[in-house]
């Protein structure tokens, strides 16, 4: 199994945001498309901290 | 072979004439390729990055867009139902065709991710000669199961898939 950027921020975003929607295309969290009307977005440090976290 | 003459014909193009004596079909395909991962959880159409322009001859043609989309669908709940849609839109984002419920599961696994692809296909009057960019979009439908359920497409979790989109002007 291969695992992306894209796929780590998906799993980050799923920890610091469960149930949030969004969108993102490739594996610059830059491109990170927030759509949920209730949760606010996390800052791009709190998504590559997360995905560090999982790393560790 | 008839021996009648035509006559009083306006300034054409060989496309035209031809297309106005039915002696065309189709009168052009293009095609495109895409293999870059886009991962939702909306409930609302995003673009999936898969997408074809085609510069459209005659105003009195249709196009068939035809794609073969990689899909990979998941789940973080125990219900086991993520399940994906497919649009066919414009660039204004104007249905052509829509694809409900087009690829999902219904069992009780913990954690699904299924990957396959589907083939999603449109057909539309073109409504003038000059380019037309169509797109395919996705989404998470809306009866999948608890949890966050997320679609992508263009995977990569099995080397990365790619996308192949055709579009055709026809008579």
């Amino acid at each position: 199994m291969i695992i992306t950027q894209n796929d780590r921020i998906c799993l980050a975003l799923n920890v610091l945001r469960p149930g949030a929607q969004y969108a993102i295309t490739g594996n610059d969290v830059v491109a990170l498309q927030w759509l949920d009307p209730v949760q606010t977005r996390p800052t791009d440090d709190e998504i590559l901290a997360a995905i560090a976290a999982q790393q560790e | 072979m008839s021996n009648t003459k035509i006559t009083n014909l306006a300034n054409g193009t060989a496309a035209s004439d031809a297309a106005a004596f039915g002696q065309i079909g189709l009168l052009q395909t293009v095609y495109a390729t895409y293999a870059t991962q886009t991962s939702t959880t909306s409930t609302s159409y995003v673009d999936s990055g898969i997408a074809i322009t085609i510069n459209v001859k005659l105003n009195t043609s249709n196009v068939i867009i035809d794609a073969d989309v990689p899909l990979y669908i998941t789940g973080t709940s125990s219900g086991g139902a993520p399940i994906a849609d497919l649009i066919i839109t414009n660039s204004s984002n104007i249905t052509v065709q829509e694809y409900l419920g087009v690829a999902g599961s219904n069992v009780s696994l913990n954690q699904p991710d299924y990957f396959w692809t589907v083939r999603i296909r449109g057909f539309v009057a073109t409504p003038s000669t000059g380019s037309i960019t169509y797109k395919v979009r996705v989404r998470v439908n809306s009866s999948s199961g608890a949890g966050t359920n997320t679609v992508k497409t263009c995977p990569s979790i099995a080397g990365q898939a790619t996308a192949f989109i055709t579009a055709q002007e026809i008579q």
